[in-house]
């Protein structure tokens, strides 16, 4: 009881708190900042999508960061449940008593897997155009894996392939950062995506390095997300 | 300069590839890991190294554009200190995880090196959204690691953590959203002063993000989660959570200083204080080691953070926020960090018990690390304390002060228990406990010692650039390491070493001295080095004992000749913390050497604000009262006067005997010396003005008649000695009180005195407890035959003590009753009257057990004590005749120096006799007419005494019955029963029972709000948005 | 209620909601939940912080010149901050479930309760 009490005047103050916030209405004007992204963006980086010029290039550093959270909790999920694992011999699923999953399921899932690989690969190909980009496409890769994993829990995933891919992803990533180093200059061109030509906006080979970069952080978080999917369903016992 | 963003590069770069490379075999991962730290580490230094050459700051953007646009780092001088700190802890800790990291899947490496990475991006970054991001990449890192551990309890704790710590990220990013909405940036530098802050929704947002980082920064009482995940990482982890991330959370916190107004920065003062006081004060009734760490390091960093917001809030320009708030950091970081691998390496998992003793290396580092955490001198905290303290005063931050004392008293308490728990190995204190192995650690030593190195010099570095340059200042701390180098020599060698060093110390001390101090350098100084010659009594190396004996006294001599009240006080607090170390070194001075401790901190803590608030310098100062009454206070804590003596006879009495007798006759006096001159510095008004004089005279009275009444009644001679100093002192402090010339005269005197026949009683006692093996009295007996000398030192110490003529003791006590009459205090003249009646009955009783009536049969072969004792009680001897025949040889001196101060009334000399109001003393007459009485009667008695009848000692028959417990038959045994019977009710201990009333208070206040901390994630995580809740209201934002 | 932002309110109402599910339910599923429920709430806050009635999506499409883009399209930032704050909430959760995977497999039950025996 006292502790209902105490969760109520916890939950009232934290909605006093943010009352001021509530009241504001926002912004009839975008604001300085986000005028000069809106006209720059198209611009100085050649991309139509102005949300993934930030995300990649101007707040890229973000970005980088961003996969690293992701890397960090993929390892960590890896960690934690993949170590107890190796002592304990896994059980086929018909021990465990599990049934086989329905005919509809397994053909669905064969006929959408390889086009959801596709779909994912052409949101994170198109960041740079259409809305999407590589978390976006990593993610879509990675239901593409689910639904293998729900027709199939016993599909044994190629670890050592998802290994390269992260790893090598990630690594490429940094090294074009690092390129842009010589590019614009050791103290500002980290992360610049202007080493390759910007090209016209609006066509696939465009906006420098973009398209490159969030097919990058699109293969990562693909196998990243795969991983920790991975991780989850060999817990199951 | 290498761009810091190779830092990012590399670590990504490196933690990509790490399971890749791990598949080539560990070896090649494991070597990738180690040169990637090392590399960072050297990287560190490096830009730490640029930046102290030449200042500046590097601004670095990414993406190729400029902010607002971009993200931007920084790197300055204050990063790369920063930067610094987070790769030292961060080598330390992963060699001590060593065995973990590499027996644990390659994600344990990986998510270690993501947490230094992150750690190093809060350092650098100047954007908020970037700061969030590296805050989610430390913390999601650290949970991993965390849970890498296999344990349930690590798994628990983590998941605590985990919950905590989103409750955070909610509210950063809630605030952080709204900067932006507000000011059109996300930049840092040009968010700072914009328009938008202002307003309630500025205000609110500015709040959020604060409130996030201040959770982040484990205030309590919202800090469950990170105390369970203290306890439960792994030492290593703990010390990077304690070092490196508290370290790159409270950078981050200085950062967003500029956004916050005074009210924002008062919330963070307070609750970083609070976290201090109380943190600490819950730590008193935690036994688990890393639990306790983890009170200890919460308490830490919201000092840190509460210096921090102190600063900004009351001190122009950086320098404070360096000086204190950094020192406090550094100091807090190496310790800690050095704690924690101690941790690691002598305590068994989970039930804190230890494996085995640290060696002299790692026990002096123990020390140090203990020490500094504490704040004690030379290390950093303890200069960075003195300015907070300083500041805080002047701005009237009065309890705010209070609660920094208090937390350092909590912490110094439970820290130093656990010191004592190492060195001693962990075992009770019964004397049939066996002694605890020496465990050799090896290579796990090597953070320790390297921490240890690490503060010592910072600590050094600190006091150089304050201004101490002068040799004396270094001598203690010279003179330590170099006893603590030669510690392999024989004791003997050492002892005559000590010697030689104390006296070269007062031959270059005393061409500066005024009369003043020589004379007190005489007590001091010259009581030092006779009683290190004495420290050659025994044999064997005393390992440990010369260091710490020749830093005590050659502090205490630097408190002579301190120019400043800083320079004062640290010796000061060395002095007391050398002090501590040597009680703690007798057989059984554990709890004796806690009690010391905290009388001493308290009382030093007490002194360093009186010393403050009297405006810092001796000689410049203007009169305070309030100055005066807590420096005084302090020093009454140090004198044992009545009330705040609990700690004095256990402390004399359970150190080794040559430091008890160095303790009682030569370090008490430097409260006298430290009282006088406060008197000068200060004033001589107190709160409440004559009366509180009074009452500070009736504290000495007092003290004189309940010392001695407590004298008679021990059965252990230390113990009887050391009431008995009370009590010498007691009047020492009621002459003080008088503040005239006859008064200080005869303080002077008394001390001085004191000084002279204690030494030889207390020697003397040395010598006969080495040969029988025993302290307890009615276990020796009849020494006089087999120890004669040692008798006549004690003969003649106890008649100088209780002051019949013809020696000095008559000299003082005429003098004494003389001020008190003339001073008009009458009662206190009748009650020192009766002190002084109380006084023979112990020291008959001493002199009759000891070295009078039947030996022992065991002992009827003992030997004289080792010349090693004997010289200095005959130099001593000497000295106490001389003055007894020539009063003047010590009087001259003392009167000159009471006359600069007081006019001559009331004593003056002529010829050798002393004359006053009330009539006339001249010691060689008394002598003279004292012999000659005494031979007179000697010559009657012989001619009058019938034949004496011889009897054999063990002509005695007990009738029929075995005696239950033989000491009941013995007549030295409970022999003053009568007396006890009828004056006992004095003396039971009424100081002893309020002070550990007190201390039951603190430790069921303890008890009492460690409830809170019930060990459920979900209560914990409620805290934490109550804590918010109440925060904001504390902002009071309309 | 004209000067409250409507999505604003509803995230901060999800935000509540969220916190008050976390603080109440014992089971660690649920209590994961409500954090999820909770980041859902602080995502809404920051998308109502960027939106501009009447405005547009921040994409230019071919047809569209760029010159007067910053006049029809809502403010970029926060949605790029927003898909930063997605991906680090997935990852918690993610990071989250696995403990609570692992502490029920050691032994413990699903009640955040039964794993007090730190304290103090």
């Amino acid at each position: 009881m006292m502790k209902k009490l105490l969760l109520l005047a916890a939950i009232a103050l934290l909605a006093f708190a943010l009352w001021p916030f509530v009241r504001d209405v926002g912004l009839a004007e975008p604001g300085e900042l986000a005028t000069a992204y809106l006209e720059r963006g198209p611009a100085e980086l050649g991309t139509a999508n102005v949300v993934t010029s930030i995300v990649v290039s101007y707040r890229g550093f973000d970005t980088l960061g961003e996969v690293t959270v992701l890397f960090t909790a993929t390892a960590g999920v890896g960690g934690l449940l993949a170590r107890r694992k190796s002592g304990h011999g896994k059980k086929k699923a018909a021990e465990r008593g599990a049934t086989d999953a329905s005919e509809i399921l397994k053909t669905a899932s064969r006929l959408l897997s390889p086009l959801l690989v596709l779909f994912g690969v052409y949101i994170f190909l198109h960041g740079h155009l259409t809305p999407g980009g590589g978390f976006q496409g990593g993610v879509v890769i990675a239901t593409a894996v689910l639904i293998g994993l729900l027709a199939d829990p016993e599909a044994g995933l190629a670890h050592g392939v998802m290994h390269v891919v992260e790893g090598l992803s990630g690594f490429a990533y940094v090294a074009l950062g690092a390129v842009g180093l010589w590019f614009t200059g050791v103290q500002a061109g980290f992360l610049d995506p202007r080493f390759l030509p910007l090209g016209e906006l609006g066509r696939l080979a465009s906006a420098g390095a973009i398209p490159i970069i969030y097919s990058l952080v699109g293969l990562k978080v693909g196998a990243e997300l795969t991983g920790i999917l991975d991780a989850m369903k060999e817990d199951a016992e | 300069m290498v761009t810091p963003l190779a830092i990012f590069a590399a670590f990504l770069a490196t933690g990509f590839l790490l399971p890749l490379a791990d598949k080539l075999g560990r070896r090649v991962s494991a070597t990738l890991f180690w040169a990637l730290l090392a590399g960072f580490a050297g990287l560190a230094a490096y830009y730490l190294a640029s930046f102290v050459a030449a200042p500046g700051t590097l601004e670095i953007y990414t993406g190729g554009f400029e902010p607002p646009l971009v993200i931007a780092l920084r790197l300055g001088l204050e990063e790369s200190a920063a930067l610094a700190a987070v790769a030292a802890v961060a080598l330390l800790a992963a060699f001590s995880m060593r065995k973990a990291l590499h027996e644990a899947p390659v994600s344990g490496m990986m998510t270690f090196l993501m947490l230094v990475m992150g750690l190093s991006g809060l350092v650098l970054t100047r954007d908020l959204f970037n700061l969030f991001v590296f805050l989610e990449i430390s913390g999601i890192a650290g949970y991993a690691l965390l849970g890498f551990d296999d344990r349930r309890l690590a798994m628990s704790a983590a998941f605590k953590y985990m919950v905590a710590g989103g409750i955070a990220s909610a509210a950063y990013l809630v605030g952080v959203i709204y900067l932006y909405r507000l000011t059109g940036t996300l930049n840092l530098d040009l968010m700072i002063g914009s328009a938008g802050l202002e307003g309630a929704a500025g205000a609110a947002a500015v709040f959020f993000v604060l409130a996030a980082l201040l959770v982040e920064l484990k205030p309590f009482p919202a800090n469950g989660w990170a105390i369970d995940a203290y306890e439960a990482a792994n030492p290593g982890l703990g010390a990077l959570f304690s070092g490196a991330q508290a370290t790159a959370m409270l950078f981050a916190l200085y950062k967003v200083f500029p956004l916050l107004s005074d009210a924002h920065l008062a919330v963070v003062m307070w609750a970083g204080i609070v976290t201090f006081a109380f943190s600490n004060l819950v730590g008193l009734r935690q036994t688990a080691t890393r639990r306790m760490f983890g009170y200890s390091s919460a308490g830490q960093v919201g000092f840190v953070a509460a210096a921090l917001a102190f600063g900004a809030r009351y001190v122009e320009g950086s320098d404070f926020a360096w000086l204190v708030a950094g020192g406090l950091l550094v100091n807090h970081l190496l310790a800690k960090t050095g704690l924690f691998l101690l941790s690691a390496a002598f305590e068994s998992d989970g039930d804190g018990s230890m494996k085995g003793r640290p060696g002299t290396l790692v026990a002096a580092a123990a020390g140090v690390l203990v020490a500094a955490l504490v704040g004690l001198p030379p290390f950093p905290a303890f200069w960075a304390k003195w300015d907070l303290v300083r500041v805080a005063l002047a701005t009237r931050e009065y309890a705010f002060v209070a609660l920094v004392g208090a937390g350092g008293l909590f912490e110094a308490w439970y820290l130093f228990s656990w010191l004592v728990r190492l060195v001693k190995g962990g075992a009770d204190e019964t004397p049939e406990a066996a002694p605890v192995p020496v465990l050799r650690v090896g290579a796990d030593g090597v953070g320790p010692v390297l921490a240890a190195l690490g503060i010592a010099a910072l600590g050094g570095l600190s006091a150089w650039t304050r201004g101490f340059t002068d040799p004396l200042f270094w001598a203690p701390l010279a003179g330590g390491l170099l006893f603590l180098a030669l510690d392999r020599l024989p004791g003997k060698l050492k002892a005559l070493l000590a010697t030689a060093a104390i006296a070269a110390f007062g031959y270059f001390a005393l061409p500066s001295m005024s009369e003043f101090q020589k004379l007190f350098a005489l007590m001091i100084l010259g009581g030092g080095a006779l009683h290190a010659f004495a420290g050659g009594y025994l044999t064997g190396r005393r390992a440990g004992h010369f260091p710490l004996y020749v830093m005590t006294v050659l502090s205490l001599g630097y408190a002579l000749v301190a120019e400043s009240a800083l320079g004062f006080f640290m010796a000061w607090e060395l002095m007391a913390l050398g002090g501590y170390f040597l009680v703690l070194q007798g057989a059984k001075g554990r709890s004796a050497s806690m009690i010391y401790l905290a009388f001493s901190i308290g009382g030093a803590f007490l002194m360093m604000a009186g010393l403050q608030l009297g405006g810092g310098l001796i000689g410049g100062a203007a009169p305070s009262p309030a100055a005066l009454a807590l420096v005084g206070l302090g020093l009454l804590a140090k004198l044992g006067a009545f009330g705040l003596h609990v700690w004095l006879p256990g402390a004399y009495a359970e150190a080794a005997d040559d430091f008890s007798s160095f303790f009682s006759a030569s370090l008490s006096k430097v409260a006298v010396f430290a009282l006088m001159a406060a008197l000068a510095v200060f004033g001589e008004a107190l709160p409440g003005g004559e009366l509180a004089w009074r009452v500070v005279g009736w504290v000495g009275i007092l003290g004189a008649v309940l010392g001695a009444l407590a004298a008679i009644f021990q059965e252990d001679a230390k113990y009887a000695l050391a009431f008995s100093s009370m009590g010498q002192m007691g009047y020492v402090l009621a002459a003080l009180a008088m503040r005239d010339q006859m008064g200080w005269t005869t303080a002077l005197y008394l001390a001085a005195t004191h000084f002279l026949y204690k030494g030889m009683m207390w020697l003397s006692v040395a010598g006969a407890s080495l040969r029988t093996g025993t302290r307890t009295m009615y276990l020796m007996g009849g020494l006089i035959k087999r120890m004669p000398i040692s008798f006549v030192s004690f003969l003649v110490g106890i008649i100088a003590l209780s002051g019949v003529p013809p020696l000095t003791g008559f000299g003082g006590k005429w003098l004494l009753y003389h001020s008190l009459i003339a001073k008009g205090w009458y009662f206190e003249a009748a009650a020192s009257f009766l002190a002084s009646g109380i006084a023979f009955l112990y020291l008959y009783r001493m002199i009759h057990s000891i070295f009078l009536g039947q030996p022992k049969d065991e002992h009827r072969t003992v030997k004289e004590a080792p010349f090693w004792l004997v010289l200095p009680q005959l130099l001593l001897l000497v000295a106490v005749i001389a003055f007894s025949v020539f009063p003047r040889l010590i009087l001259d001196p003392i009167m000159a120096v009471v006359g600069a101060r007081y006019p001559a009334a009331g004593f003056a000399f002529e010829g050798q006799t002393l004359v006053s109001s009330l009539g006339y003393w001249n010691g060689l007459l008394t002598i003279v007419v004292v012999v000659v009485v005494f031979v007179l009667t000697f010559i009657w008695m012989v001619m009058n005494l019938r034949k004496p009848r011889l009897v054999k000692q063990f002509n005695i028959v007990f009738a029929a019955e075995r005696p239950f417990r033989p000491e009941t038959t013995h007549f030295a045994f409970d022999f003053f029963a009568p007396y006890r019977r009828a004056l006992g009710f004095l003396v039971r201990g009424r100081s002893e029972k309020a002070w550990t009333a007190v201390a039951g208070l603190a430790t069921s206040v303890a008890g009492a709000i460690r409830r809170l901390y019930t060990g459920n994630g979900q209560t914990y995580a409620l805290h934490v948005v109550l804590y918010v809740g109440i925060l904001y209201l504390f902002l009071g934002v309309r | 209620m004209s000067d409250v932002n409507i999505v604003t309110l509803i995230g901060v109402a999800l935000l509540l909601v969220g916190f008050y599910g976390a603080l109440s339910r014992p089971n660690v599923i649920k209590m994961i939940v409500g954090f999820a429920i909770a980041d859902t709430g602080v995502n809404m806050i920051i998308v109502a912080v960027g939106y501009l009635p009447g405005r547009t999506a921040p994409i230019l499409d071919s047809a569209a010149d760029a010159a007067g883009a910053a006049a029809r399209m809502v403010d970029p930032i926060p949605q790029a901050l927003v898909l930063t704050a997605i991906v680090i909430g997935l990852a918690v959760t993610a990071l989250m479930l696995s403990f609570a995977v692992r502490m029920r497999r050691s032994g413990g039950g699903m009640a955040i309760d039964s794993y007090g025996e730190q304290k103090w």
